[in-house]
């Protein structure tokens, strides 16, 4: 009964609803690759081989930010479409201030992981195996690991800001 | 990786080469897309020449510059490391300007400090 209940609801979600929960479920696997990024170029002083599994986790990271990125522009557009989010919260004084500071700044904000991410995986690829420069490529790789995270993790706290007042739809 | 000597006999290869470069071009891009957002809410018509689409907005054009300025400014940038006299430790140069842009980045995409700027812009 309660699989029936749970099958009908899932199949009653929209497209759009799915690719919102996919949106979410992105974000949140990126966090745990930031996790395994940080623990790695932590590690990777100790462990020479951890070199492939930063390359292989970056090469992830960029996959797993980029479709993140990307989904979100597409749910901008039912954000900002007449009757959405935006008008719900624009059209309110005691809102107004939750899309014109906050979401702007969540949407801006969004492309920082994204561009730390190639350049983690560029700057790793290039010259992890220096022996002369592993020290710096490991800060390189932690600084760009710990400041996706923190980003993300504000762009995340101001989406929920947002969408607990006024969801997309 | 080639190596090649440098004036203060340090060698340098040339994925360190490639390394500053792409931090370099990184930074470039994240300053691109602040300045380009504080033009784009000073400026009625470069809002509108940003506005490619409808339902996304300027949004997306300063995602595609910024992506642009990233891979199109690499090469350049690797020809200018390459050619400058002083080689020495371009990888930590870059990395402190990668840091330097991020945070800057991060602030200056905050309405709280881009809004002034905006209005003295106006």
């Amino acid at each position: 009964m309660v699989w029936k209940e749970l099958l009908n609801g899932l199949g009653g979600l929209t497209t759009r609803e799915i690719l919102l929960d996919i949106h979410g479920g992105l974000a949140m696997l990126s966090m745990i690759f930031y996790g395994g990024l940080i623990a790695t170029s932590i590690y990777w002083k100790k462990y020479q081989t951890l070199i492939d599994a930063i390359k292989k986790l970056w090469i992830w990271q960029i996959v797993v930010v980029g479709a993140l990125y990307i989904l979100g522009l597409l749910m901008y557009i039912p954000y900002r479409a007449k009757g959405g989010a935006k008008s719900t919260l624009v059209g309110n004084e005691t809102t107004v201030w939750l899309h014109k500071i906050v979401f702007e700044h969540k949407e801006l904000l969004a492309l920082a992981p994204l561009i730390l991410a190639i350049v983690a995986y560029w700057v790793v690829n290039k010259i992890g195996t220096d022996s002369n420069q592993k020290q710096l490529v490991r800060r390189i790789s932690l600084f760009c690991a710990v400041a996706g995270l923190l980003t993300l993790l504000l762009v995340a706290t101001e989406a929920v800001l947002v969408t607990k007042v006024a969801p997309v739809k | 990786m080639t190596s090649k000597t440098t004036p203060n006999n340090k060698t340098a290869s040339n994925g360190e080469y490639e390394a500053a470069a792409m931090m370099y071009s990184a930074s470039l891009s994240l300053t691109v897309f602040w300045v380009l957002t504080i033009l784009k809410e000073a400026f009625k018509a470069i809002n509108q020449a940003l506005n490619i689409h409808k339902g996304i907005g300027p949004l997306l054009s300063l995602f595609v510059i910024s992506m642009l300025v990233l891979f199109l400014a690499y090469s350049p940038l690797l020809g200018y490391i390459k050619n400058i006299k002083n080689k020495s430790g371009q990888v930590a140069k870059a990395f402190a300007f990668l840091v330097v842009a991020t945070i800057v980045f991060t602030l200056m995409t905050a309405p709280l400090f881009y809004e002034p700027v905006v209005d003295l812009l106006k």
